[in-house]
């Protein structure tokens, strides 16, 4: 009788906790609409904790790097470092427009990321566990950061704001399996969709076996979707091989931005435009952007 | 007192959790502090209490990550309960018990996350989630066992405080 009695107790533990999380989950795909208010609270509770920590770190990173470590040598090596930096961003986005030029297209907006507003947040956080690719940027709606917006920085393409707060927001990186942008390779201007794996590394897709893409030519965001604006360097392709019996080619991208360092992003404040969303699609955003 | 201090470490894992990345960012995996949490509720208070306080624990990780509610309320809630639920019936030994615990804890974990991840979200994460486990398995490991050392040592001002559980960390370390 006991036996039994104890078997029903664990059953019903078991039951009731399954029963709540699966209450949680149906009640909130898609979107997360019913608990984002108590996701903002708790983003904002948390925020200062995660500052102090990451002004700590960082600190002690500045201090480490600027006092205790050929003090000369390194501050000369930051500056070439950002003003190499700099002039990649440049060189990529004169390349676009060169590219916008020539083929007679001014109705096309010039290189998106440097004629936007922008807004500079610090990384102050990442996703309570791995499995998903986002950081907290400790910039929020208080400073003009609304969800959806493209976040780069001057290497190039970093991700989207998936939630804000009002001090803080939620970044969802490119290398994270639910992200995918549609872009197109800087000089051949062959269509694909990257994809990201939560790795370093990002999947291409539906790279035709017609396209004229080669290894080490430079991934650039379509401006398709209405997510990414047109023209933001995101990586170079790699491994470009045919496969059999495809209509697409295989391939991979290595992001131009390092992800494991990303200290400060640029938020860039674009007005939302309408992207061609499929209603019954299972995730939103830039899924979409995987659409032909 | 007892319910203040609980907060405080509940606050003091999930910053944890949450800047993790600035020491483990490198290796791509850092310790999931949350089921260290969820295992000492199991493993110290039996099925019950572990069981709503691992879904406590998962219900706050759920509402910080991003479209996964439900996920970690599931996955730590069952933690909870299952290693009270062993531990009472079956083990032990207990150091030898801890470190089972702290594996099958992190396996069960990650399959939980990946079969919702699969059926609710229509995400195939069997890739990333094989390559992170055994990474993951051993910061779990390492973490526990210096949560517990950790604990052993402010066991006096614990005790003091009102926060005495049914089993020592004592037993633990044996």
């Amino acid at each position: 009788m006991n036996g039994s009695s104890s078997r029903r107790r664990n059953f019903a533990i078991f039951g009731a906790v399954a029963a709540v999380s699966l209450v949680l989950t149906l009640t909130n795909i898609p979107g997360g609409g019913g608990l984002a208010y108590t996701e903002r609270a708790s983003m904002t509770l948390l925020a200062p904790f995660q500052r102090a920590i990451a002004w700590g770190v960082q600190g002690g990173h500045t201090i480490w790097k600027n006092y205790l470590a050929l003090v000369d040598l390194k501050k000369e090596n930051e500056y070439l470092r950002v003003t190499a930096d700099r002039l990649a961003f440049e060189n990529n986005a004169l390349v676009e427009r060169l590219k916008q030029i020539k083929r007679v297209e001014e109705l096309l907006a010039s290189p998106q990321g440097v004629a936007y507003t922008t807004v500079v947040a610090r990384v102050i956080g990442r996703d309570t566990s791995n499995r998903v690719q986002i950081a907290i940027l400790d910039r929020g709606t208080a400073d003009g950061v609304e969800e959806g917006m493209p976040v780069i920085t001057h290497r190039g393409l970093v991700g989207r704001i998936v939630r804000a707060s009002t001090t803080v927001s939620k970044l969802l990186l490119i290398t994270d399996v639910r992200s995918a942008v549609d872009a197109v390779t800087q000089e051949s201007r062959d269509r694909l969709t990257v994809a990201g794996v939560n790795e370093e590394r990002l999947d291409v897709r539906y790279l035709s076996v017609d396209a004229d893409a080669h290894e080490g030519d430079r991934v650039v965001s379509s401006g398709m979707g209405g997510i990414f604006p047109a023209g933001l360097l995101i990586g170079t392709l790699v491994g470009v091989a045919d496969q059999a019996d495809s209509l697409f080619k295989e391939a991979t991208v290595v992001p131009a931005v390092d992800f494991d360092r990303l200290e400060e992003a640029l938020v860039l404040k674009v007005p939302r435009r309408p992207a061609p969303v499929l209603e019954d699609a299972p995730t939103d955003g830039e899924r979409m952007e995987s659409l032909p | 007192m007892k319910g203040l201090l609980y907060a405080l470490a509940i606050l003091l894992g999930f910053t944890l959790q949450t800047t993790a990345y600035h020491f483990f960012g490198p290796l791509g995996v850092w310790p999931d502090f949350a089921l260290i949490l969820a295992l000492y509720g199991g493993f110290h208070w039996g099925k019950e209490r572990g069981a709503a306080f691992g879904a406590l624990l998962g219900f706050i990780q759920d509402i910080l990550s991003w479209q996964s509610y439900g996920f970690f309320t599931f996955s730590k809630g069952v933690t909870g309960w299952l290693v009270g639920l062993l531990k009472q019936q079956f083990l032990n030994d207990m150091l030898l018990t801890y470190l089972i615990l702290v594996i099958g804890a992190t396996l069960f974990d990650a399959a939980v996350y990946g079969l919702f991840a699969s059926v609710f979200l229509d995400l195939e994460m069997t890739g990333p989630l094989l390559k992170a486990l055994i990474p993951q398995i051993l910061l779990n490991v390492g973490f526990s066992f210096a949560f517990t050392w950790l604990l052993e040592r402010i066991r006096p001002l614990l005790d003091r405080l009102g926060a005495r559980d049914k089993y020592r960390f004592d037993d633990v370390l044996r």
